[in-house]
């Protein structure tokens, strides 16, 4: 949600320093030892040069981002200390109008069918009150054709990196501060264009910030479905962040007498791997393993921590009932860590698309010139003892999204779930 | 994905506050025979009484009933900072107190009967099996303070190693009860106790922890290292100690949590 001021101009200080330090630390920390094949030493040889002649911070951070990038693997990146750090101040560097960040428009989108397509929209948002619908596909921001840009992701092979490139490229365009404007031209449900002009609300849920980690907005929703006469308990949050912990653990007081339970965990991109130990807890009466962390040096297993007493400090017992968790290829991290540990042990039923594989443990550590490195520390093997990287979790019941069921207010993956979670639910005796 | 390593963050602390006052003794007549190249390396008992002296003097720690320590503790490589807090009283019981912002507050403790942690991410548990062996060997108030004689099966000086940069004797103790081994290191220029290799085990397995202690300052006429570096694979933990004060520890320091009594079996 950070948008402030840039520092990509500032003059690059003791850049080697930094480079040496971004190095080693990649150098001392990363699991495998071979590098995922790319010759460690040779690669600091290669650019060290370049570190030494960038003139400032952007060139630098090229460099830097060019030294994670041969690894390649998830969760390596350069993360600006002005995103890190960020008191949403809006960028003025530019000369030209542009907005803060961390604002909310009240919608969900996602790359469909080589569009940026809208999944979700929030009844009483800026979106919903200006007459905009699921389904519809946005065409223009500000006047700036969306397509083109879109198109020019399209090279990767994994639609899965493309969906996600896609997404954030369309979140950074789709970025506004509370109170700021966005001119929006989008295709409608009847192939209609239509434009509007929105105003961002203040975003919704908890900003919290985590270490070295930019602030984020987090937040959870749950709410109660009658579904074929049960009861089902659905809960949505869009981050792993521990700020919303005590927000779960009195969603699972509130349903505990639910028929089951469906977790809707689609667009949630990780936070901090701990905290699905917790929360697998409430969903299993033994110690299970989500899988393994293969540190170098270390090697430690995700457990699930059975959870036996409520928010007040009463005993109770884990809830029995049906799982299901909605995902989709934006699900990724600790959302698959999650949702391939419980689905390996059989706990939960998946619905949705295949999940973005990108599960590697990793720590934001800051650098001598204020930027983040955020790196992995770790593989990742789930509880079948294969690698979660790559391959993701993939759901018992793959379950797309379509713009013309967005369009009919229809949600096939969340449907699905529902129905399931009803069906298996246990039926009570008739007295 | 951010991993969150839950054990040392939880438990080294307090196992750093009862390091901090580690000291040694020993029978002589279950050290083994030492290695013939063994020879000239000083005992480990005259190891831990020169420790001791430089620390303090052993009645000077004869003479504590509980300590309370109160610092910092920071994970450079995640940028977390934590005020923690920690109790250790005579003869078993221990307690910390870690505020993490973004996280919450994350307790552990053992009151000599049963361990416990409680962390706003994972909810309350009781220790169990390996992991209750370890709490209740880190609670052992004179045997981590005085390392008194009868804790220990074995106690072997092994040799004259670099440690932290430093020249230092390499002592293995072996604990009585449950064989836990771990290596202690005594700086030979200064005798103070400089570090310490040693498992550690946690609902996520067994980890080896390295804790290098340093800025030893004193306090009411003892001795304390004011900082503690730990690593554990590629992560490292540091807690810088600037409070530590002496038989001031009230029990209730000790008490199980409410969200772990229930938790409790009758």
């Amino acid at each position: 949600m950070a948008t402030s001021v840039s520092r990509h101009a500032e003059p690059a200080v003791n850049g080697v320093a930094v480079f040496d330090t971004a190095w080693s630390i990649i150098a001392r920390t990363h699991w495998d030892t071979t590098y995922n094949g790319v010759n460690w030493r040779a690669l600091r040889e290669e650019l060290r040069p370049r570190a030494a002649a960038a003139h400032n911070r952007g060139e630098l951070r090229l460099v830097l981002a060019e030294m994670v990038g041969r690894l390649r693997q998830s969760h390596f990146a350069i993360i600006p200390q002005e995103y890190a750090d960020a008191d949403g101040a809006a960028d003025t560097t530019s000369g030209r109008a542009v907005r803060g960040g961390g604002g909310s428009l009240g919608w969900q989108f996602r790359y469909l069918d080589g569009a940026m397509v809208l999944t979700a929209v929030d009844s009483g948002g800026p979106a919903w009150t200006a007459g905009i619908r699921p389904g519809w596909t946005v065409q223009a921001v500000d006047g700036c054709p969306l397509a083109p840009r879109l198109a020019a992701l399209s090279t990767d092979p994994d639609p899965r990196h493309v969906a996600l490139r896609a997404f954030q490229l369309a979140s950074r365009l789709l970025d506004g501060g509370d109170g700021d404007q966005i001119v929006v031209s989008m295709l409608d449900g009847r192939h209609q264009f239509v434009s509007r002009t929105l105003t961002f609300a203040p975003p919704s849920g908890t900003i919290t910030k985590f270490g070295n980690l930019p602030p984020m907005a987090a937040h959870l929703e749950w709410k109660r479905v009658r579904q074929d006469g049960r009861t089902i308990g659905v809960i949505t949050f869009n981050t792993w962040m521990p700020v919303l912990s005590a927000q779960f653990d009195a969603a699972m007081d509130s349903l505990r007498t639910a028929d089951a339970i469906v977790l809707d965990l689609r667009g949630n991109l990780g936070g901090v791997g701990g905290m699905s130990m917790g929360i697998a807890g409430h969903f299993v009466d033994s110690v299970l393993s989500l899988g393994t962390m293969h540190q170098r040096g270390a090697t430690l297993r995700m457990v699930t921590n059975p959870r036996r007493v409520d928010t007040r400090s009463r005993a109770v017992k884990p809830f029995a009932g049906p799982l299901a968790l909605v995902v989709d290829e934006l699900s990724a991290s600790t959302t698959e860590i999650f949702a391939g540990g419980l689905q390996g042990h059989r706990r939960a039923t998946v619905f949705g698309t295949r999940t973005a594989g990108q599960a590697l443990p990793s720590v934001p550590e800051r650098l001598p010139n204020g930027d983040i490195l955020y790196h992995a520390i770790a593989d990742f093997l789930g509880p079948t003892g294969t690698p979660v990287e790559g391959a993701g979790v993939l759901p018992d019941h793959v379950t797309p999204p379509t713009v013309r069921a967005l369009v009919e207010g229809r949600d096939p993956a969340l449907q699905a779930a529902l129905h399931w979670a009803a069906q298996r639910a246990p039926r009570h005796p008739v007295p | 994905m951010l991993q969150m390593r839950r054990s040392p963050m939880v438990r080294t602390s307090p196992r750093f506050s009862l390091r901090t006052l580690a000291m040694a003794a020993t029978f002589a007549a279950l050290v083994t025979a030492p290695a013939l190249h063994a020879q000239a390396l000083p005992a480990a008992t005259d190891l831990v009484a020169k420790h001791l002296a430089a620390a303090g003097g052993a009645e000077a720690f004869k003479s504590l009933k509980s300590v309370r320590q109160v610092g910092v503790m920071e994970m450079p490589s995640m940028g977390l900072q934590a005020q923690a807090e920690n109790f250790a009283a005579a003869p078993n019981k221990m307690s910390m107190k870690a505020s993490i912002a973004g996280i919450g507050e994350i307790i552990s403790g053992t009151n000599g009967e049963v361990a416990w942690q409680v962390n706003p991410m994972q909810g309350p548990r009781l220790l169990e099996e390996k992991e209750l062996v370890d709490a209740r060997d880190a609670a052992d108030f004179y045997g981590n303070l005085m390392m008194d004689p009868d804790r220990f099966s074995k106690m072997e000086t092994v040799g004259l190693v670099t440690f932290a940069g430093e020249q230092a004797y390499q002592v293995k103790f072996t604990r009585k009860g449950s064989g836990k081994e771990s290596t202690q290191y005594f700086s030979a220029t200064s005798g103070l106790l400089i570090g310490s290799e040693a498992t550690q085990e946690s609902a996520m397995g067994t980890t080896t922890m390295v804790t290098v202690l340093g800025d030893y300052k004193d306090f009411g006429g003892r001795k304390f290292p004011t900082r503690s570096e730990a690593t554990v694979g590629p992560t490292k933990i540091v807690l810088k100690i600037n409070e530590v004060s002496v038989n001031d520890v009230p029990d209730t320091a000790f008490s199980v949590p409410d969200a772990v009594k229930p938790l409790i079996r009758k």
